[in-house]
């Protein structure tokens, strides 16, 4: 792990060498008679479609291209040139025409959807793996739905062993809206355990008013909500680490048509 | 169909619970890959809507916003009219697609507009014999448009002096080459003033304190000054000491010579003349004697032997007009004689016909300007008649006059059109070798007689491979160097030039122009030859500048002293001609 980090960083120290000599050539260039918006236009363009590749990669499994993990790497590193090369290139933050807004509202979208991409990715499974459990993401409404039948069940063991409806009753006020669906999602995603506390929360509040008996029925209630927050954690991170695609590869497909597009303007209007 | 129904039928007959058909749920992979697929659509659409001139300009909304253009080029293009520079702007897919494969034309674009003395598109508007290997530089190489209103599209970085000129410059006392020795007087002077001669010796002169000059810039206009600091005209610097010496300078165009024997027919010169004073004092002397009852007198003067009232010969002008040797009294005599009497019946027309037949139509017009046909007439009945012609008045205020033997000009003053014509005449001739001309040209140009004054102080050259001689009737700004610019704008006040007296060279103009006392100044002049010209100051050296412009200091980037083009100009089209073709 240790080897694979330092690898990581060289790669990453001899990126910010080349921008580093790409930056003073080009600055060299802008003051001589050079053309670095010609160089940076074609490089970063050049480098749109190496991160593209990344894609096809993907659907080409079965030819030896190279492991997974290192096209990603390039990936990560051609990601951060690309936005380095872009403000080489077009030195303003926000460009005025239409279009050229387009082309930057599309920069900053890739760019943004793939660097949260390259942190969750990151960031995510060691927070999958802290919850002690492994689920495959199509199965977690199946668990859920299992977890809500086995609470309903014990809820009406309880009322019909006891005699008393008040878990019963508070299950229908408290955990029948928590068991029906993935909950408290957005806290997950950002390392937060509002699905536990609220879970703690419920059977704090009810606990003193049930019988030592009922108290049995409760604490096992209570873990299966447990067992629904974990899964809820699943949910919320295999969701977002599923879903951010959907916004990167649409933005970045749109953005490869949009720099086609500028390129063309250029060459029947510039060069 | 036909399978059991656990929990019975419904009201309608029909199972209660109904299994849904199978639908395929798509994968979050195939949902990806239709977004992407919108997006695709999405970003293709808008591209076709551009490139099929959808609008939204009109709404305030810049569609493709390059930057704004350069204040004074963004008049050309009204309304976003990029097709003014862009010529494939909105010239259909043909041009697009020819724009796109074979490059767009932008230096051609800018040369409709701009020229320059020189190729446009040459390195320094020039070719360079030592580097054949440069090929056409692109306007847009240096000027980038779209960088605002206020942008300097002129200011050119010493790196993009540096791609070509590689010597490597950092700053100017360090870097810079050295000055050439003559540097910056390299080019003839227009005027052949003679720096040293004056400030050390005339305006030193007692006589002359009252008007010689105590300062540069009494002579030297600095309130204009720029790349030169001009000289001001004649009235104003020369005039108090030499304004009186040049009408002193008359010009003999015409002079009666000597002839073996009398050729004109003294009836006709009677016809054309009336008889002579001689004639008229004879008659009445006979008539009195008639009236005293005595006989006249015999006419026997008219029998005696002749002798030509003149002893000289003719003039450079006449011989070459009447193509003849001025040393043979053979060969001018008749010719001479001819144009005499001719002038007698005449006055001017004969020899205006005379002049333009040799010289070329309208010469006339100028050489002779003002000549009087009656002061003409009877100069030249007076020579018919073998006689002098007597001068009724002194010239006062110059021009024709006769004079004895002679038909002399007086200039008029500086610049007289009439002296300028005849020098510039003679030197045009003398350039066919014509010996004749040569005589005509080396009389003219003398600066010991005669029009010749005029050559003292303008420099006369042989330009180019052109074989006829010119003078420099005005000063000329230096032309030599012209990618070499210079403000003395900028300095005139560091060095307080006008009000600095001419003897210091701590301060004032001598600071920079030292003078040079053993330069053969005058001496340089008298070959003709532009090259050898030999400034009366020394050269200027590169410390003389480094002096300020170093590091930190005053600026020392290559733009400053260096012009990339020669002399720019707009076309005629930029000036409004169009307007009044018809």
């Amino acid at each position: 792990m240790r080897s694979v980090r330092s690898e990581h960083l060289i790669y990453w120290v001899v990126l910010v060498a080349i921008f580093a000599v790409l930056t003073i050539d080009i600055r060299w260039s802008a003051d001589s008679l050079g053309e670095p918006l010609r160089l940076t236009g074609y490089l970063l363009y050049g480098v749109m479609f190496l991160l593209a590749f990344l894609n096809v990669r993907k659907r080409l499994s079965m030819i030896p291209l190279g492991r997974a993990s290192f096209w990603l790497l390039l990936h990560s590193l051609g990601g951060v040139f690309a936005i380095a090369l872009y403000w080489l290139h077009a030195p303003i933050l926000w460009p005025s025409g239409v279009y050229e807004q387009a082309i930057a509202a599309l920069v900053y979208g890739v760019t943004a959807t793939g660097m949260f991409g390259y942190v969750i990715q990151r960031v995510y499974p060691a927070r999958l793996t802290q919850t002690g459990l492994e689920v495959i993401y199509e199965r977690i409404p199946g668990e859920i739905a299992r977890i809500r039948s086995d609470a309903e069940a014990m809820v009406i063991d309880c009322t019909t062993t006891t005699g008393s409806d008040t878990l019963a009753r508070h299950y229908f006020e408290t955990f029948d809206w928590y068991f029906r669906r993935p909950r408290f999602a957005f806290s997950y995603l950002f390392g937060g355990q509002r699905g536990l506390q609220w879970v703690h929360q419920q059977w704090h509040t009810v606990g003193r008013y049930l019988s030592a008996q009922e108290s049995a029925f409760l604490d096992r209630l209570t873990e299966l909500g447990y067992e629904k927050t974990r899964l809820d954690v699943h949910y919320a991170l295999q969701s977002a680490m599923k879903s951010w695609l959907l916004v990167h590869v649409p933005l970045s497909a749109a953005l490869l048509v949009m720099a086609t597009w500028h390129l063309i303007l250029v060459h029947v209007y510039a060069l | 169909m036909g399978g059991p129904c656990p929990e019975g039928p419904g009201p309608d007959g029909t199972c209660a619970q109904r299994r849904p058909p199978c639908a395929p749920h798509p994968t979050l992979r195939a949902v990806r890959g239709r977004f992407a697929l919108l997006a695709f659509g999405l970003a293709l659409a808008l591209v076709v809507a551009l490139s099929s001139g959808v609008r939204i300009d009109s709404i305030g909304i810049n569609m493709i916003d390059p930057g704004p253009l350069f204040g004074a080029h963004a008049g050309f293009a009204p309304g976003g009219n990029c097709a003014t520079c862009h010529t494939a702007h909105g010239a259909g897919s043909v041009a697009w697609l020819d724009a796109f494969l074979g490059g767009n034309d932008m230096s051609g674009q800018c040369i409709t507009c701009h020229a320059f003395e020189g190729d446009p598109l040459l390195a320094h508007n020039r070719a360079f014999e030592q580097r054949p290997d440069l090929g056409p530089i692109a306007c847009n190489q240096c000027h980038r448009e779209h960088d605002g209103v206020g942008a300097t599209l002129t200011r050119l970085t010493n790196e993009q002096c540096a791609s070509c000129h590689s010597d490597g410059f950092a700053t100017f006392p360090t870097d810079h080459p050295a000055f050439p020795a003559k540097f910056p007087h390299f080019q003839e002077s227009a005027i052949k003033f003679d720096h040293v001669s004056h400030v050390k010796v005339h305006f030193e002169d007692p006589k002359v304190a009252d008007r010689a000059p105590t300062s540069c810039a009494d002579c030297h206009d600095v309130v204009s000054a720029d790349n030169a600091v001009l000289p001001m005209g004649f009235a104003e610097t020369c005039d108090g000491c030499h304004g009186t010496q040049i009408a002193q300078r008359d010009m003999v165009v015409l002079r009666l010579p000597v002839f073996d024997a009398n050729g004109f027919d003294r009836d006709a010169v009677r016809d054309a003349c009336g008889p002579t004073l001689d004639e008229i004092e004879r008659l009445e002397e006979a008539m009195a004697a008639m009236a005293a009852g005595k006989e006249p007198a015999e006419q026997g003067a008219e029998e005696t032997e002749y002798e030509s009232v003149s002893s000289d010969e003719p003039t450079p002008v006449s011989s070459y007009l009447l193509e003849v040797a001025g040393d043979d009294t053979e060969s001018y005599s008749t010719p001479m004689q001819d144009l005499v009497m001719a002038m007698a019946e005449e006055g001017t027309a004969p020899l205006a016909s005379l002049v333009d037949d040799r010289l070329g139509e309208g010469m006339a017009a100028k050489l002779f300007a003002g000549l009087n046909p009656d002061v003409a007439k009877r100069l030249a009945c007076a020579w018919a008649a073998n006689q002098e012609y007597e001068l009724p008045a002194d010239p006062e205020m110059g021009g024709w006059f006769g004079d004895y033997l002679e038909l002399r000009y007086q200039p008029t003053g500086h610049a007289d059109p009439v002296v300028k014509a005849w020098i510039e005449t003679a030197l045009l001739i003398a350039a066919d070798g014509d010996a004749n001309a040569i005589a005509l040209r080396d009389g003219v140009i003398d600066a010991k007689e005669g029009p010749g004054a005029c050559i003292k102080c303008h420099a006369v050259t042989a330009a180019g491979d052109a074989a006829a001689l010119t003078v420099d009737w005005r000063f000329r700004a230096a032309v030599d160097r012209p990618y070499d610019h210079y403000s003395h704008r900028a300095h005139l006040s560091l060095v307080q030039a006008g009000s600095t007296a001419m003897e210091s060279t701590s301060m004032g103009c001598r600071f920079c122009h030292r003078l040079d006392d053993n330069a053969p100044f005058a001496a340089s002049f008298d070959d003709f030859d532009p090259s050898t010209f030999a400034a009366n100051f020394k050269g200027i050296q590169a410390e003389t500048c480094a002096q300020c412009h170093i590091e930190g200091e005053v600026r020392q980037d290559c733009q400053l002293c260096h012009r990339y083009h020669l002399p720019a100009t707009f076309k005629p089209s930029m000036m409004g001609a169009d307007l009044y073709q018809e």
